[in-house]
């Protein structure tokens, strides 16, 4: 005999791992610190590709520049001005992938918690049966 | 108007029963128009400016995550750029890759945004996209609307500068160089643009989200407001070049879809029929999950009995509790012609789809 809310509470759990959940799943399956150390990461190699990317843009535009007063150059004062740059961007992109990566993991760890107990609830409507 | 409700539904009806076909042919169409539109406006790169490889192409779309519409589109113009120059093509890729670390990353669902709205700029109604952005979709799409914008105006600033590219030397390399990125960073229309596309879709998606009544119209017309100030501002201050009666009449279409969308939205889940399948120790399950369409009543709203669906206790409560409530008072009589509006605080499955749990509920 069909128990119609089990059908009811593992359709929607199916639903959901077929859907979202796949996602939220995936997110839970790490601690938060390893999940969010992992979008630092992330983050930090995004910024330094765009800004290694940024310098070498920077330097062929100029380059008739750098090439005539390379040895008239303050090299050092560049190369700080290009770490200042560098820090700044670094500091502000990860602090706003910490901020999503930590939304994240937040959404998905209440969600999943919501799966759970949706599979204990199933647990309980089969031993009632 | 009982007329009109029943073509809605109608169309609904078949929507839902034929969604398996619908959405592959609508992925089709949209890939092609995409590409088709890349190759007339560039094609510069002859093998792949012809019918047969965008029909390929589209037909590869249909098949696959609608993220490879904006990956097609990439390459089409990349290759059209490896066809103009080669110093182009590089600066194109650089500005992918870019793109796509930066900020792609963290909305990668919302990529056909990004290839749709480079051909919505070229036809000149761009303005509609944000507004219908803000009402069906998430605040991630700021970041792919942004995207979109910069990948038009770079594509803009290479066919209008593309005869001049085309007549330099191999030796000028640095000049062709030197032109594009003048180009892009005078460019104060795409800052313009980018930053009213972003307030508009943020604004619009707050506001209809607030538990008042008459949110949706109220986000329709504040967004429109908001694109159409923030874009003729900048056009009288920095002198962007922006058409104002393109954004105007861009932004009133907008409002229309927006309420044709509005007039579907409680009708149709876009999450669509799910078809899932699972077991067990008794009965293997198959189950098609089809959202409910209607309320089971006429055109007012007004219902003749209140169904499982319309006690909207949320089926999952919060931490800890009880988790499968059905919410329905046992003991309560209710009155023939009860009713509730659509759009009154009983009524608000997107905040609870999104707040209480997204398994595809949406009741």
């Amino acid at each position: 005999m069909l128990n119609r809310e089990k059908v009811i509470v593992m359709t929607r759990m199916a639903s959901y791992e077929e859907g979202k959940g796949k996602e939220h799943l995936r997110i839970c399956s790490y601690f938060r610190s390893d999940y969010i150390g992992a979008a630092i990461l992330k983050a930090a190699a995004a910024v330094t590709i765009t800004f290694v990317f940024a310098i070498a843009l920077y330097i062929y535009y100029n380059f008739e520049d750098f090439m005539e007063n390379i040895y008239q150059m303050d090299m050092m004062s560049l190369v700080k001005a290009f770490g200042r740059y560098y820090l700044i961007s670094l500091i502000v992109y990860v602090a706003i992938s910490y901020i999503i990566a930590f939304v994240k993991y937040l959404i998905a760890r209440s969600n999943v918690r919501k799966y759970k107990n949706n599979l204990k609830m199933t647990r309980k409507l089969q031993k009632e049966k | 108007m009982k007329k009109v409700f029943e073509i809605r539904e109608k169309i609904i009806e078949i929507y839902y029963k034929y969604d398996v076909f619908i959405l592959p042919v609508l992925k089709l169409i949209i890939a092609f128009i995409v590409l088709h539109t890349v190759n007339s406006k560039m094609g510069y790169f002859t093998k792949i400016d012809n019918v047969a490889v965008e029909l390929i192409a589209s037909l590869l779309c249909s098949f696959l995550p609608s993220g490879m519409i904006l990956v097609f589109a990439g390459l089409f113009t990349l290759l059209h750029m490896y066809g103009l120059s080669l110093i182009v093509a590089g600066l194109g890729a650089v500005l992918y890759i870019v793109l796509y670390l930066l900020f792609l990353r963290f909305s990668p669902k919302s990529a056909l945004v990004v290839a749709v709205l480079p051909v919505l700029m070229l036809w000149k109604i761009p303005y509609m996209l944000p507004i219908i952005l803000g009402l069906a979709a998430s605040p991630g799409t700021v970041v792919a609307a942004g995207c979109g914008v910069v990948a038009y105006y770079f594509l803009h600033i290479i066919n209008s500068n593309s005869a001049t590219i085309a007549t330099m030397e191999l030796s000028e390399v640095q000049d062709q160089f030197k032109l594009m990125i003048d180009s892009m960073l005078a460019n104060k229309g795409m800052i313009i643009v980018v930053i009213a596309f972003a307030v508009t879709i943020i604004v619009v998606y707050l506001i209809r989200r607030l538990p008042i009544k008459r949110n949706w119209e109220i986000a329709i017309g504040a967004g429109a407001v908001l694109q159409i100030l923030i874009l003729l501002i900048g056009d009288v201050k920095l002198d962007t070049g922006i058409s104002p009666l393109n954004v105007i009449l861009g932004s009133v279409l907008g409002v229309a879809i927006a309420f044709v969308l509005k007039f579907f939205k409680f009708c149709v889940d876009f999450n669509r029929s799910e078809r899932v399948q699972f077991e067990d120790d008794d009965y293997y399950y198959y189950v098609k999950a089809v959202p409910k369409i209607n309320l089971g009543a006429g055109e007012s709203g007004r219902v003749r009995h209140i169904s499982r669906r319309m006690a909207r206790k949320p089926f999952i409560d919060s931490w800890g509790q009880e988790v499968y409530d059905d919410g329905i008072d046992e003991n309560y009589d209710y009155e023939e012609g009860e009713y509730y509006e659509e759009g009154s605080e009983e009524y608000e499955p997107e905040e609870y789809y999104e707040e209480n749990y997204d398994s595809g509920d949406e009741q």
